[in-house]
């Protein structure tokens, strides 16, 4: 009988890996290729109130803030969780009117940022990822995917 | 006594370079390279979520979030060579932002992700494409949890350190761990009669 060299012992370990994943995990995951955005910059996620405070501490009813940057753009967002619907509360620093693309999920809904570059989304989905596109004249940015 | 068949489809170790290519073609709208990062590394954010011992609904969100995460930034990754540990870190952070997030209040989205299984199928449950791989898979799975989980992440080929924050274990450690470790599985299998 042969032996096994390490290689190989190495290449079934990640072989049954890939095997325990759930079953349509890697093709729900190859789906995601259309979601892709190719003409905004990406406004990459900065803080989370989240992972900030310590574990315990937050109060159930407390905002959660999140800020994203992108070069000359900032976008920090505040959410709070009422008895049965979520509002989203959303600047662009520095402040300038525009519309923004809330993606959750497949979901797009648009709302209008005012001249201060504030918006609101009143009714806030389900648990689940979400990006925001921001558009004003003169530029576009896109928020890094996150769990809301 | 199991009579070894030639293994026919294995997964190679991954070419940093080769990994790297795949991220440039993907960022430059290749569908394919895509699917093939996804092939060659779901295995390991999901193996990271179970370690986290998420619920399914939680699991499913995190790993589509680490998806997506990477789809948009697949054009600013800093070194896509090492997109196994970038893919880790990413996943740990989820994992742990899901678990501050606490209990959901809101009923959550179905979509994309239904019908997916809970988090740790049994070695029943897990395709194998052949009665070789099903043997060799049983046998992996009689190693104790700690050598399978160290296993895993060194065959993604993690940076130590990652591997470390991961599994808490210290750095200098892993080297002569996964050496005893493949030490073990090879002794499972020789005994079992399994040849690669």
């Amino acid at each position: 009988m042969s032996e096994w060299s390490d290689d190989e012992l190495l290449a079934a370990v990640k072989d049954l890996s890939g095997s325990q994943a759930p079953a349509g995990a890697a093709d729900a995951a190859m789906e995601l290729f259309t979601w892709r955005t190719v003409d905004a910059e990406l406004a990459a996620l900065m803080t989370d109130s989240a992972l900030e405070a310590p574990a315990g501490v937050r109060g159930a009813s407390e905002a959660r803030t999140l800020t994203f940057a992108a070069q000359d753009v900032q976008v920090v967002v505040e959410i709070t969780e009422n008895a049965d619907s979520r509002q989203l509360l959303g600047q662009l620093v520095p402040g300038r009117p525009g519309q923004v693309s809330v993606r959750q999920g497949g979901v797009v809904r648009t709302v209008e940022a005012d001249d201060l570059g504030r918006f609101v989304i009143d009714d806030l989905g389900p648990r689940g990822p979400l990006s925001l596109r921001c558009s004003w004249n003169g530029g576009s940015v896109i928020t890094d995917w996150v769990l809301v | 006594m199991i009579v070894a068949a030639l293994y026919d489809d294995r997964m190679e170790p991954d070419d940093p370079d080769e990994v790297a290519e795949l991220v440039k073609r993907a960022a430059a709208g290749e569908r394919d390279a895509w699917d093939a990062l996804v092939s060659r590394f779901n295995g390991l954010i999901w193996a990271i979520v179970r370690k986290h011992r998420l619920r399914p609904a939680d699991s499913q969100d995190v790993a589509q979030v680490v998806w997506l995460r990477l789809l948009e930034n697949l054009s600013s990754l800093r070194d896509p060579s090492r997109l196994a540990g970038w893919l880790a870190t990413t996943t740990r952070f989820e994992c742990l932002r899901v678990i501050r997030l606490g209990n959901r209040m809101i009923p959550t989205m179905e979509g994309l992700w239904e019908g997916a299984a809970a988090p740790d199928p049994s070695p029943e449950e897990i395709i194998a494409t052949s009665d070789h791989k099903r043997a060799v898979f049983e046998v992996v799975g009689m190693l104790d949890l700690r050598c399978r989980q160290l296993l895993e992440l060194t065959a993604y080929q993690l940076p130590y350190q990652v591997i470390s924050e991961l599994l808490d274990m210290p750095v200098g450690s892993i080297g002569p761990t996964r050496g005893r470790c493949l030490e073990r599985l090879r002794e499972l299998l020789r005994a079992a009669g399994i040849s690669p």
